[in-house]
């Protein structure tokens, strides 16, 4: 389910918080879908259950996912109100929108953007 | 846990072990890392029961390890240079092994067989390094412990093979909480499967973290100030800077949310939080010391 | 931060653990079975080389011998031989095999020490130091007990089908086999704690066997050479301290004779308790290798010597060793070549002394550390080497234990044994108080007149007689004290009656000495006949025998010399015996205890009026077979070959008579 890129240099956890987080972002991973077990992940991926632990664990404070004791994580319905990683991800998107007004992508495609993305709520 | 305190060793008056400690929580994978003739390899004779101390404490699960074969029984070690007798095949070996580690498991031993694929009846010595070290760890998997002590485990093991190897371990330590000391001078492959990370120089431990701690408490920041602004400004507290052009690379020592805050006062242009690696942060953190880094860090 | 319960998937230790504790080895603590196992599967080929050729040496070799069907021996006669072959193995192959094989066991079950992968590997075992010790010492221990037995069996079997079984033999062949084996493996396996490399184990196996023996042959001989009289000897704890020397001499197999079947009935090894000594020994080494092995730093694999407190006595132990040995055996050889034995100089030695010394004291430094720059950070052990053999010398000059000088009271002596060598040879063990007395007093003389021998010996062309005297006194509580003189003398000594020779040469011709010189192991009862060589007219040397009633005769006309104090008078003076002594030899022959015949030849002088009468009584000495003195018959071959100088000086002669 999760492939890690060894040659990227951000931490392992964060390549598995982002994967996960795209995996539910993008739908892949329905609401109350389970999670891989840590211990699993770990056994696939050949890293420590620790670094997995705490990727689990920031994913639940940011509501991506939550965890049944006893039973796994799940994929949550909708994340919560993390506005810590609201402001990360609003900055990024300034960031792409000013590297594509650089590159001449105008106001009006810019539009036609965000309505094809917010169109299927 | 295993705990080292204050651990002396000389050798002929030569100290190879100058006051080393250690801490390894229980169900952690500690990762040992310094230059040949750290003392690395001495302090992992010391707690796997080969080596007594001078001075110092040495305490796995509180006991001291030194002629205790009830300690031992749970501490599984593979060291640098494994030993197999002339003429054992890996199931001679099996045998031995059995006779001396009363968890060890025969179920494991088959499902391994498949999983390492070498033939349990040829001579070891007819393997190659590589296949030897397999068999190491397949007998020392096979012991079930509690405690698995690994010096330079995955030199000369294939990628396949070493993924193979770690996915083993991890499963262990996940499933059965065993605590993992391992040594060795690859922080790549260390960065993957470590929690804990110590460093050691010529008989001592310079620095002993977790690895959370490290990739918390220091980032790198790609800066480009505002126009007018030439050099980094005086108050803002860096570890080390660097600039190509107008792009200044500041290393400081705290979270990447505070390094952003504080140099968003500046009102830069950009400013950009890139993760740093373990060899980085080792670099960075002893960069104030009067040590060799660059031995100690591949 | 990881043990959050509150996570996927909980982790239990606990479960781990409390399986740990069900299975608990079912094997005592002190002793593992799989290290065992391997043990005896690892080794199999030494095992097996040890146990065929046991295997050979004793069934296969009785066999041969029972069922031989030579036509001379019948089955209880092969039954005897075959005895003799199972006890001469028992007393030499059994030290053989022990001192041979001991020390390849313990090199095979303690090599792992010399390595520092496999020390790695099994020190990391969960095992006891004890319990390992214990292991590998019990399979060494187990194959040789085992070997043994069975070969014992197979023995006893085959002894049975032959109708020869003998289970008094085949014990006494066990307790040599296995109670020097015992020892001698013990004692390696002792040996094998103090090194970490493999090819030390069987050096300083060796060198220790032999070292009290080797240290006492060099420091005997030095003295031999310094001290007037002082001679080399082996005393009972050094011999002791020398287990193969010890177990080769002490152990012995002796056979009853019967003289009148003209064979040997029995054979009997004596010396057993002595091997008892050795086993309970090698329990005792046994126990020392454990707590040497217990207290034995891993690290110390491959080091020449592991235990540091042994290794200044390595260092010190060589030097003295290459001094005693190399550096006198370099004096002996340059001296030699320059002056002659006898004339030594303390200085000399010492220098050799001194130079192997440091030799050897820097060659066990570079063993030690494995290089060859010692000789800078050990310069002060040097000199401390230096000074102790300097000591020693000086010690030895001033004769500090007082070895020149030293006669025994008379009253700690037990007996003397006096032996005389020369052209007149003499033994006699003398037990009379008296006698003793006035042999300490000759000794007492021989000391004072060390330096007027030293002169005649640097003085050469003047005419001097020979003898060689050596006094060797038993004291009462068991010690010997033995000193050797070479006495050159003359007439004039013999004429004063405090000189030594003048005192021996009352001892001598005292009737009880006299006697015990002749007739040492004489049972007066037991002579059988004698002869006595005679010149015939030819001039060639010839033998009239004469029978057992004639030799009886003679000897007690012999006897009666003895007693009147006519014998032993001219023992020392060579001019009487030239002048007097016969030609004629005299031989009595008599049975010994062990069956065989022996003999016994005097010559004599003609103050054996006695002797003389009897020899003629009986008809020995005739007209034929005359008595001639030695004189004479040296003169008329003188004359024979000076024939035509003769006429000359008889002419001379008889003109300046006429």
């Amino acid at each position: 389910m999760i492939s890690l890129n060894y040659r990227d240099s951000r931490p392992i956890y964060e390549q598995i918080k982002d994967e996960l987080r795209r995996l539910v972002v993008t739908g892949a991973l329905k609401k109350d879908d389970k999670l891989p077990s840590v211990r699993a992940l770990a056994t696939q991926l050949a890293i420590n259950p620790n670094t997995i632990q705490r990727a689990y664990n920031e994913l639940e404070s940011e509501g991506y996912i939550y965890s049944v004791p006893g039973k796994g994580s799940f994929a949550a319905a909708t994340p919560g109100e993390d506005t810590e990683r609201r402001r990360e991800l609003m900055k990024k998107v300034r960031e792409l929108l000013r590297e594509l007004r650089y590159l001449g992508v105008g106001p009006a495609e810019l539009a036609a953007l965000l309505k094809e993305e917010t169109s299927d709520d | 846990m295993i705990e080292v305190r204050n651990l002396v060793k000389r050798f002929d008056g030569f100290a190879a072990l100058d006051g080393a400690a250690l801490t390894v929580p229980t169900g952690s994978v500690y990762g040992l890392v310094g230059p040949n003739g750290a003392g690395k390899s001495t302090l992992i004779r010391h707690v796997t029961g080969i080596y007594r101390q001078d001075e110092g404490e040495l305490l796995i699960g509180g006991e001291p390890v030194w002629e205790n074969p009830a300690l031992k029984a749970k501490i599984a070690a593979i060291p640098d240079d494994w030993y197999y007798f002339l003429q054992a095949s890996v199931r001679d070996m099996m045998h031995f092994y059995r006779g001396f580690y009363p968890n060890f498991s025969m179920e494991r031993y088959e499902k391994l067989k498949e999983v390492f694929a070498i033939d349990e009846k040829r001579t070891i010595r007819r393997l190659s390094k590589g296949m030897q070290k397999q068999a190491a760890f397949w007998l020392v998997m096979c012991c079930m412990p509690e405690y698995l002590v690994l010096d330079e485990p995955v030199d000369g093991l294939d990628p396949v093979m070493r993924r193979q190897v770690w996915s083993l371990v991890m499963s262990d330590v996940a499933e059965r909480g065993t605590t993992v000391l391992v040594s060795s001078h690859n922080l790549r492959e260390l960065e993957d499967v470590c929690d804990h990370v110590g460093i050691m120089d010529h008989g001592k431990m310079l620095l002993e973290r977790s690895l959370a701690q490290l990739q918390d408490n220091m980032v790198k920041l790609q800066v480009v100030f505002p126009d007018g602004m030439d050099a980094v400004p005086a108050d803002l507290p860096v570890v080390h800077a660097s600039r190509i052009g107008r792009i200044h690379t500041l290393i400081m020592r705290m979270s990447a949310e505070e390094a952003t805050r504080r140099v968003e006062q500046y009102a830069p242009l950009l400013v950009d939080a890139v993760p740093l690696t373990l060899e980085e942060i080792f670099i960075y953190e002893l960069g104030g010391a009067n040590y060799a880094v660059k031995d100690i860090v591949l | 931060m990881q043990s959050k319960t509150s996570s996927s998937e909980p982790r239990d230790n606990s479960a781990v653990q409390s399986e740990a504790g069900l299975k608990k080895s079912r094997a005592p603590g002190w002793f593992n079975p799989a290290l065992f196992r391997k043990n005896l599967t690892r080794f199999w080929p030494l095992w097996t080389l040890y146990a065929v050729i046991w295997l050979i040496m004793v069934p296969l070799v009785q066999m041969l011998t029972l069922t031989a069907k030579s036509n001379l021996a019948t089955a209880s006669e092969r039954a005897v031989q075959a005895a003799e072959t199972l006890l001469d193995t028992a007393a030499t192959g059994g030290l053989i095999m022990g001192a041979a094989f001991g020390c390849l066991f313990a090199m095979a079950l303690f090599s792992y020490l010399c390595s520092a992968r496999a020390v790695g590997m099994i020190h990391s075992f969960p095992i006891r130091r004890d319990s390992l010790f214990w292991t590998n010492y019990l399979s060494g221990a187990a194959v040789f007990v085992g070997t043994d037995l069975v070969t014992l069996l197979l023995t006893a079997a085959i002894q049975a089908a032959n109708g020869a079984l003998d289970w008094g033999n085949l014990a006494a062949w066990f307790a040599c086999s296995a109670g020097m084996m015992l020892f001698f493996y013990s004692f390696a396996c002792f040996c094998a704690m103090f090194t970490g490399q493999i090819l030390a184990i069987p050096a300083f196996y060796a060198i220790l066997n032999i070292l009290v023996l080797g240290i006492n042959f060099l420091v005997q001989n030095l003295a031999s050479a310094f001290y007037y009289g002082y001679t080399s000897s082996t005393p009972a704890w050094v011999v002791w301290l020398t287990p193969a020397y010890a177990l080769s001499s002490r152990v012995s197999v002796n056979g009853v004779w019967d003289q009148s079947r003209y064979l040997y009935t029995r054979w009997l090894i004596s010396g057993l308790p002595v091997v008892g000594v050795y086993a309970a020994a090698g329990v005792v080494f046994a126990l020392l290798a454990l707590a040497v092995c217990i207290r034995r730093r891993s690290e110390t694999a491959g080091d020449t010597v592991s235990i540091s407190w042994a290794k200044p006595i390595f260092s010190f132990g060589m030097a003295l060793c290459f001094a005693l040995s190399l550096g006198q055996g370099l004096y002996f050889l340059v001296w030699q070549s320059f002056r002659s034995s006898g004339d030594n100089s303390l200085p000399a030695v010492v220098f050799c002394m001194v130079v192997l010394g440091l030799v050897g004291y820097f060659a066990a430094e570079m063993l030690l550390n494995k290089s060859f720059r010692v000789l800078r950070s050990h310069w002060k052990n040097a000199l401390a080497v230096t000074a102790v053999l300097i000591a020693l010398g000086v010690g030895l000059g001033l004769d500090l234990t007082g070895a020149v000088a030293r006669v025994p009271a008379a009253n700690d002596i037990s007996s003397v044994q006096m032996d005389i060598s020369g052209w007149n040879s003499f033994s006699a063990e003398i037990t009379d108080p008296a006698l003793i007395d006035s042999v300490c007093q000759a000794h007492q003389a021989l000391i004072g007149e060390k330096e007027e021998q030293q002169d005649r010996g640097q003085t050469s062309g003047t005419d001097y007689w020979y003898a060689y005297v050596k006094l060797s006194y038993l004291l009462k509580n068991g010690a010997t004290v033995i000193r050797n003189y070479n006495i050159a003398y003359n007439k004039a000594d013999l004429e004063k009656p405090e000189s030594a020779v003048s005192i021996l040469s009352g001892i001598v011709a005292a009737p009880k000495v006299q006697r015990a010189n002749l007739f040492q192991s004489v049972d007066p009862k037991k002579i059988t006949g004698g002869e006595m060589g005679y010149l015939d007219s030819d001039g060639s040397y010839q033998y009239k025998d004469f029978g057992e009633g004639a030799a009886r005769e003679i000897y007690a006309a012999l006897c009666e010399d003895i007693d009147a104090g006519r014998v032993g008078v001219s023992q020392f003076d060579q001019a009487a015996w030239d002048k007097n002594g016969y030609a004629n030899n005299l031989a009595f022959y008599y049975d010994s205890e062990d069956g065989s015949n022996a003999g016994t030849s005097i010559q004599f002088t003609d103050d054996y009026t006695a002797l003389i009468a009897a020899l003629k009584k009986t008809g020995v000495v005739t007209a034929s077979t005359p008595l001639e003195k030695q004189a004479e018959v040296n003169t008329s071959a003188d004359d024979t070959d000076t024939e035509s100088a003769v006429p000359a000086a008889a002419a001379s002669a008889a003109s300046g008579e006429g």
